[in-house]
């Protein structure tokens, strides 16, 4: 059970909910240990995967004698190999992610998502790693499956203040080249940069066969923009202020930000990145359901150990 | 552009509040910290101008509703075109009746009077489609009350519509027509004026025109006059007329002496016509043949035996107008009267003694005050104060300001020390001045019982000095062949002043001879007496009860619960009144319509025989403020659309 330290972090009831669920790759996984994804590779688990013919060499253990009997053939039987699940869950620790409204702060929000689904992962024997970026510097801890390791995740995580400019792009390129083996990439971010930089980051990342997840986080105040008297916007970034009346500008506010979310979920869909745009104001137990429940869906259900 | 509330444009100053509302918002901006810069820093650059111009265009609807609503109070007149499209019918109609006895008259040969005919012509004006939402309000000349009225079809059985024995003054009417308006406020008003043209109701020379029509000229509202003329010939009409009774008491047995004067428009031949005496109630028909449109008949009546008052009436048999077919006359035993005088000098001192008391039969008790005296002199009622103009105590001029009020009647002569080139005294160059011209209807210089004019032609003049105080106050009696008063009169609460502008001195004027100064000073006398004795003469309209609340009853005429409006005989206890038309509704002159347009000159004004064809709708003035409850509801409307576009639904709640 989580420490005090973690407790902002965790909810055992929620993730007591959430434990029956499993967070299933939707791409066949290169892991070192068996688990409970499908592998790149041919292994020993008990589902069938295909038949081919043989080939000299191959372990005579593995011909299917009855197909022999039949066709004076040999055929060698192949089944399909469960293998263990590594998970970079990336969190955005920019300036941008210490905003805050009545719903709460984003980086709060973003903090708790991955510190549960890092405890699922853990749980159901995957690796979990986590890597926090933003101006402040980056954080790396590569995926392991021990608990000690889970609580070093979240004491990263309870630790982390956001601050200065985002470093979201060069965190997706780095790491698209940086996790050589197909892992499951997990972000969490407001993702506020340019969308085809991003697109481009996430491209990256599936070049490499990555499992790519965004946790889009938005706060309602930002998707509605509902002020009703004139304010003055500080950039949380440090990229000046702005005075104006919202009334004024709201309507353009509103059509780029609409182009944004609508240009980022098309490159999302194009370049098969798992998109979920999560409100502040939304409940984060329904949104990592969501997610575990739409992975077994893609991934044609999972196994329980 | 006229206002009819102009003091409400102070209002206007309010008008570009949502404009400071909006820069003082601006001032007064919140800070938050935000992530999403970029697409706000987009917004603003991108921020077109049709965002900005709809927002401009939502600070300029609401300042025009503003605008629109504060213009709507202070309720803005528009003349030309534009203003006769926006009028439609009057907001309010003031229906002006004249109730003068000479309306009585009736119409034609029918049996209808001018009056009753006035009313349904009134009643049956235009109530329905744009006249729907018009409020009407009465004024009559007999009350000069002003009453809503509810039915426009039940205006003849309204209250204070009926007839009366008085007389009329139409510009006091439309005066008082003027203050109902400035105090109602519509927007665009139109006054009915229901009368005969009768010339001595409208009074067409008075001072009192100019004041009625300027105030109905400054009124803001428009405002159009239409005159239903009830003019026309009264054809076979006689009426009857007491001028004088009085009671002589001779050597013999007293008698009452009474002039009456008949007139009749009847222009076939002259037939005897029966006219009825009655006399304490005792009837007595004598023929009397009307050689001429007006005649004077003198009878003298026995006093009777024992008897300390007499009354009685003169009768005509029923004609066109029966309002004028009685007189009715009343007097009693004269009781001792005070003349109370202030004059100092002694030549004209010693005259008005001898006026005041020619037969020395000690009926009047003259008091001789000089003015440091004259308030407590006038502690005890006086019929009658002879002062001399000049400086009087504060104390004096006023008891005799109040004397006057309380019904005396006060004779003010030019200043004893008054020398020729100062003070407005001057000698007649060459030639004696001589009255050109005086009123012999009645007054002091009246004609006498038997018909015969005072002899003020042989009056000379040789030494005048007018009064100082505005001649335009006084009613003119006499004046010199310039055009200068010699006699004038002012009514002041039941009394009179009269100003004569010459002294009865063999150096002034040949006044003292007594032709002309005994009959006026006893007339004057007579006058300022009334109210002392028990036996009253008063006319309809013009008498006023010196003891409000006492209980009156009917003797001869109509019953009528408090005298006033109607002539007849009253008794109230001891006292006894005898009630008349005024003299001038027997005046049979009538204006032409024509001079009626002249006489209300710059109103808008038209005479005719029917409403229809009395009303000028040339030059009319509309009120605004439909058209501005039109723009500032689309202000408004244009406002929400504005906005609506702005946080349109679904996009959440505000921040």
């Amino acid at each position: 059970m989580p420490s005090d330290a973690h407790r902002g972090l965790l909810d055992p009831a929620a993730l007591a909910r959430l434990s029956r669920l499993t967070v299933q790759a939707r791409s066949p996984m290169l892991g070192t240990m068996t688990g409970l994804h499908r592998s790149a590779t041919r292994g020993s688990s008990v589902e069938f995967a295909e038949y081919r013919k043989y080939a000299p060499g191959d372990d005579i253990r593995h011909v299917d004698w009855r197909v022999y009997a039949r066709t004076d053939r040999f055929y060698m039987k192949e089944f399909e190999a469960d293998t263990n699940l590594r998970a970079w869950l990336l969190v955005d620790a920019s300036a941008s992610m210490a905003f805050t409204s009545r719903h709460g702060c984003r980086f709060d929000q973003a903090r708790r998502l991955a510190a549960s689904l890092a405890w699922l992962l853990v749980q159901q024997g995957d690796a979990a790693g986590l890597v926090l970026f933003g101006g402040g510097g980056t954080v790396e801890l590569p995926p392991r499956r021990s608990p000690a390791h889970l609580g070093l995740i979240l004491d990263a995580l309870a630790a982390a203040r956001p601050s200065g400019g985002t470093t979201l792009l060069d965190t997706l390129h780095v790491w698209a080249e940086k996790a050589r083996r197909r892992a499951l990439v997990v972000l969490f971010s407001d993702c506020l940069a340019d969308v085809p930089h991003v697109l481009d980051g996430f491209q990256h990342l599936r070049f490499h066969r990555h499992d790519v997840s965004v946790f889009h986080l938005l706060d309602p105040l930002e998707l509605e923009f509902g002020f009703d008297r004139p304010m003055r916007f500080d950039d949380l970034e440090g990229a000046g202020e702005i005075v104006t009346d919202p009334a004024t500008i709201a309507a353009d506010y509103r059509a780029a930000l609409d182009r944004y979310l609508a240009s980022l979920a098309h490159g999302c869909r194009e370049f098969d990145v798992d998109y979920q745009l999560v409100r502040a104001d939304a409940d984060w137990e329904a949104a990592l359901a969501a997610f575990a429940l739409k992975r077994l869906r893609a991934g044609g259900g999972a196994r329980r150990p | 552009m006229t206002f009819l509330q102009p003091e409400l444009l102070w209002g206007l100053l309010a008008a570009p509040l949502p404009i400071l509302i909006h820069l003082l918002n601006r001032l007064r901006y919140r800070r938050i910290a935000w992530a999403a810069t970029a697409f706000l820093a987009a917004a603003t650059r991108s921020s077109s101008r049709r965002s900005r111009l709809r927002h401009w265009l939502v600070l300029a609807c609401r300042f025009a509703a503003l605008t629109a609503w504060l213009l709507l109070l202070v309720r803005p007149l528009l003349g030309g075109w534009f203003g006769a499209t926006l009028a439609g019918a009057p907001d309010l109609v003031v229906i002006a009746l004249d109730r003068s006895a000479s309306m009585e008259a009736a119409v034609g040969d029918g049996d209808r009077s001018r009056r009753e005919f006035a009313l349904e012509l009134l009643a049956g004006a235009p109530r329905e489609g744009k006249w729907r939402s018009t409020r009407y309000l009465l004024l009559d000349s007999a009350t000069m009350r002003s009453r809503p009225v509810g039915d426009l079809a039940g205006l003849a059985r309204m209250d204070d519509v009926g007839p009366t024995d008085t007389a009329a003054d139409i510009p006091a009417l439309l005066l008082a027509a003027a203050e109902t308006l400035a105090r109602e406020r519509p927007g665009r008003a139109e006054i009915w004026l229901a009368s005969d043209l009768q010339a001595s109701s409208w009074a067409p020379e008075a001072v009192r025109w100019r004041e009625a029509v300027a105030a109905l000229a400054a009124l803001p509202q428009d405002l159009a006059v239409r005159v239903l003329s009830l003019a026309g010939p009264s054809a076979g009409n006689r009426s009857v007329r007491l001028r004088e009774a009085r009671r002589m008491a001779g050597a013999g047995r007293a008698r009452l002496e009474i002039a009456v004067e008949f007139r009749h428009n009847d222009t076939r031949a002259a037939a005897p016509v029966p006219v009825v005496w009655n006399a304490l109630g005792a009837r007595a028909q004598f023929e009397m043949t009307l050689d001429g449109p007006m005649a004077t008949a003198l009878r003298a009546l026995d006093w009777p035996e024992g008897a300390d008052q007499f009354w009685g009436a003169v009768e005509l048999p029923p004609d066109s107008n029966p309002a004028d077919n009685r007189a009715y006359f009343a007097a009693a035993m004269p009781s001792q009267v005070r003349a109370v005088l202030a004059v100092e000098d002694p030549e004209c001192l010693r005259r008005l003694r001898l006026a005041l008391d020619p037969l020395r039969d000690g009926r009047v008790e003259i008091i001789g005050a000089p003015p440091a005296r004259l308030a407590r002199a006038l502690a005890t009622p006086a019929a009658f104060v002879g002062i001399q103009a000049g400086e009087l105590p504060d104390e004096a001029a006023a008891a005799l300001e109040q004397a006057v009020r309380d019904g005396a009647v006060a004779l003010v002569l030019p200043p004893p020390t008054a020398v020729a080139g100062s003070g407005g005294v001057e000698d007649a160059p060459g030639e004696p001045w001589r009255p050109g011209l005086w009123e012999e209807d009645a007054g002091p210089l009246a004609r006498a019982l038997d018909g015969r004019s005072l002899p003020l032609d042989r009056l000379e003049v040789f030494r005048r000095a007018l009064p100082a105080a505005d001649p335009t106050e006084r009613e003119p009696l006499a004046m010199f062949s310039d055009g200068r008063p010699l006699l004038s009169a002012r009514a002041d609460g039941r009394g009179r002043r009269y100003d004569l502008s010459t002294l009865p001195r063999p150096d002034w004027s040949t006044l003292g001879d007594g032709w002309v100064w005994v009959p006026m000073i006893q007339r004057m006398l007579e006058e300022g007496s009334r109210r002392l004795g028990e036996a009253a003469m008063g006319l309809c309209g013009r008498w006023t009860d010196d003891r409000p609340g006492a209980s009156w009853e009917t003797i001869e005429g109509l019953p009528s619960a408090v005298p006033g409006l109607r002539a007849g005989l009253f008794r109230s206890g001891r006292r006894l009144l005898a009630l008349n038309r005024p003299p001038e509704e027997d005046d049979l002159g009538y204006l032409e319509p024509a001079r009626v347009e002249v006489l209300m000159r710059p109103l808008r004004v038209r005479v005719a025989g029917d409403l229809g064809r009395a009303g000028p709708e040339e030059g009319v003035r509309g009120e605004l403020w439909p058209l501005l409850a039109t723009l500032a509801m689309l202000a408004l409307l244009a406002e929400s659309a504005l906005l609506a576009g702005e946080y349109a639904p679904g996009r959440g709640g505000r921040a």
